[in-house]
């Protein structure tokens, strides 16, 4: 029963939603690309960058959105790899009803490669999601630069980026299984104070 | 004895009757005034583009370092591109209009940086030198050609300079029919109230008409202020004693008249007067242009020919944007480069590619005039912290067999420093944040230092761009 109700969320097929360029192109994406957590549970998923080909970013424009009658975006919070801090402005604009939010990062530094390789995967940010009701969220990027651009590189030029969706599966743990885990805890506590009822003897043995 | 001595007096009497004469003659080809407020209270900033005889300065080139005169560098020892000409031949000096001492220089007359020529008509265009810059401390610094005077009090005043003469009615190959050896006068009334600035202009000295036909012609102009621009015939006061074409005892029985709101130039040269075979047929004419406030003039001649069935053209290289009468913004300090091509279907047709009006700084790859079929060269310039404004350039084709066309370009420097969002002459975190809170909206336009791109829209784009310009590590506030 278990198996059976979890795994097929577990093994949700991760699909991706690409626009193949003729040229090479950053690739965006959600870490986990997807995940299943229970509802009133969290979720937290990274947006990425990759296959930079020596490539730094110095600012990224984009909007995440995703479906708001499931989700609520609690919070974000940015990378370090553009600087943070004094060394970069960052905006976040939320519309949890509307299910969007705008996500901006712009690097004071000239000069990137203390913070990026050119080569590997950045965070660009980490958001954290409430769960309102059952159901598959999809995760999608939409880029804010003259008409849909995501990403600058170092020198303020625009950086050609593709985006993949993310999904986000929140679902109801069942009757049984929630009696299972219980138990399984129940078992866990019970176990755990034997085992210092047990340790404390002995060290009052070690001290007798 | 007293044969001898009289003979001498009178060849003394004759030679310096022949110098006084020469010293002053047939030199004039082109002129026009324009100007711009200066930053201060009443202050103004002038800039005099003349066109005059080419073989008249061979010798009388100056070096701007050592401030010495001789020799000129340019085909036959004439003046050539470039080269600074001291214009000795009118003494030509420059009159504020408020009774000021007018501006020459310290050999006496005005001095030109020749910025075309022509050896084939036999001309050469300048615009005129502040002396106060000179000396300059290296070979290949800038030549500032603007010149500056702040007038003691509010007013319109008419600044001008005049002096003798035009092209005589005939000095080979020209033969100049409306005005031979007329007094030159080219006036402009400074009215600096507002802040206003001057109309400009530019046209190449000697516009080609059909023979016995109706000849029509745009005269470019642009106004830094976004006035309304008017166009009129000068007076022949105005022009300093002057029949335009078509005037009484013209020599050519149609008035010319243009156009006040468009500046189209008409005159129908059916039964003008023309030269000998051989000879080029001239008429010399002066536009008024008006803002409502101020007036510029500008003075040219116009050539009689043949028509052309195919007369050149003037094109962008393929793939490349139109750049004949449009306005290009340029920011302090980049280079603005483009190609001008110009070229004759019929085949058998030379063309000869040239330019008037070049900025100071600005040059031609290669240097023009050229010839062939088609012809290019680049275009390219760099302007300086004093160039700010509108500067009007005009590129002419001329084919063998007559034809004559004009490309005027706009070039309107900013003055606005990109990413100097507030304006303070620093760009710091104060400048980026502004942009950064901008991004994503319109620019208000072409000068709006946030859009660096130019591309009419701010983006994290440019707010990236100008991080990269920031006065201080990671963009600390000054």
């Amino acid at each position: 029963m278990f198996k059976k109700s979890i795994l097929p969320s577990i093994v949700l097929p991760l699909l991706l939603i690409s626009s193949p360029s003729a040229f090479a192109t950053v690739i965006l994406d959600f870490s986990p690309s997807a995940q299943t957590v229970p509802l009133s549970g969290q979720a937290s998923v990274d947006i990425t960058a990759s296959n930079l080909q020596n490539e730094y970013i110095g600012a990224f424009d984009f909007d995440v959105s995703w479906d708001s009658s499931i989700l609520s975006l609690a919070s974000v919070s940015f990378g370090n790899a553009l600087g943070g801090g004094l060394l970069s402005f960052q905006a976040e604009n939320t519309n949890n009803s509307m299910g969007t939010s705008s996500l901006t990062e712009l690097s004071f530094l000239s000069n990137l490669t203390s913070l990026q390789t050119g080569n590997t995967n950045i965070i660009l940010a980490t958001l954290i999601f409430d769960t309102l009701s059952t159901g598959q969220s999809a995760l999608a990027l939409a880029g804010n630069i003259s008409g849909g651009g995501f990403l600058s590189d170092e020198n303020g030029n625009l950086l050609a980026a593709s985006a993949n969706s993310g999904l986000i599966n929140v679902v109801t743990v069942s009757a049984p299984e929630t009696l299972f885990l219980m138990g399984i805890g129940l078992l866990m506590i019970f176990g755990i104070r034997r085992r210092n009822e047990s340790d404390d003897n002995s060290v009052s043995q070690h001290y007798l | 004895m007293l044969k001898k001595t009289l003979i001498l007096w009178v060849s003394a009497f004759l030679s310096a009757l022949f110098i006084a004469s020469s010293a002053q003659a047939t030199h004039f080809r082109y002129g026009h005034i324009t100007w711009t407020s200066g930053t201060t209270a009443n202050a103004v900033n002038v800039r005099l583009l003349n066109a005059w005889r080419g073989n008249a300065y061979n010798n009388r080139c100056v070096n701007p370092v050592s401030m010495t005169s001789g020799a000129c560098s340019g085909p036959g020892g004439r003046a050539g591109v470039g080269d600074i000409i001291i214009e000795y031949v009118g003494f030509s000096q420059f009159t504020w209009g408020d009774g000021s001492a007018r501006v020459g220089s310290s050999f006496g007359p005005l001095l030109y940086l020749v910025t075309s020529i022509d050896p084939a008509n036999n001309w050469l265009s300048g615009v005129a030198v502040d002396p106060t810059s000179l000396p300059i401390a290296n070979s290949g610094d800038p030549i500032d050609t603007v010149l500056n005077h702040t007038y003691n009090s509010t007013g319109a005043y008419t600044a001008s300079l005049s002096s003798c003469c035009r092209i005589s009615g005939l000095a080979f190959p020209n033969r100049h029919v409306n005005n031979p050896s007329g007094s030159y006068r080219t006036e402009t009334i400074i009215d600096l109230s507002a802040g206003n600035s001057s109309p400009s202009s530019v046209q190449d000295p000697v516009v080609l008409c059909p023979i016995n036909a109706i000849c029509n012609f745009a005269i470019p102009a642009t106004d830094v202020d976004g006035d309304t621009i008017s166009f009129r015939l000068s007076t022949s006061a105005e022009a300093g004693g002057f029949r335009q074409p078509g005037s009484p005892g013209s020599g050519a029985p149609n008035p010319a008249n243009i156009d006040p709101l468009t500046g189209i130039y008409t005159w129908d040269t059916a039964g003008a007067v023309l030269a000998a075979s051989g000879q080029n047929t001239l008429y010399s004419t002066q536009v008024m242009i008006e803002d409502g406030t101020t007036k510029v003039p500008l003075d040219f001649f116009i050539q009689l020919t043949t028509v052309d069935p195919t007369p050149p053209v003037i094109q962008p290289p393929s793939n490349s944007p139109p750049i004949c009468n449009t306005t290009q913004v340029i920011t302090l300090g980049d280079t603005f480069t483009f190609d001008v091509v110009a070229s004759d279907t019929d085949i058998a047709d030379t063309v000869t590619l040239n330019s008037a009006g070049l900025p100071s700084g600005a040059f031609m790859a290669p240097v023009l005039p050229i010839t062939g079929n088609p012809v290019s060269s680049t275009f390219s310039w760099t302007p300086d912290a004093t160039q700010a404004g509108n500067f009007l350039v005009s590129f002419s084709a001329t084919s063998s067999s007559g034809g004559f066309t004009q490309c005027p370009v706009t070039l309107q420097v900013s003055a606005m420093q990109k990413c100097d969002a507030d304006g303070d002459t620093n760009i710091d975190t104060d400048d980026i944040s502004l942009i950064f809170a901008a991004r994503n909206t319109s620019a208000t336009g072409v000068n709006d230092p946030r859009d660096v791109d130019n591309d009419g829209e701010i983006t994290i784009l440019d707010a990236r761009q100008c991080t990269l310009q920031c006065d201080l590590m990671n963009c600390q506030t000054l």
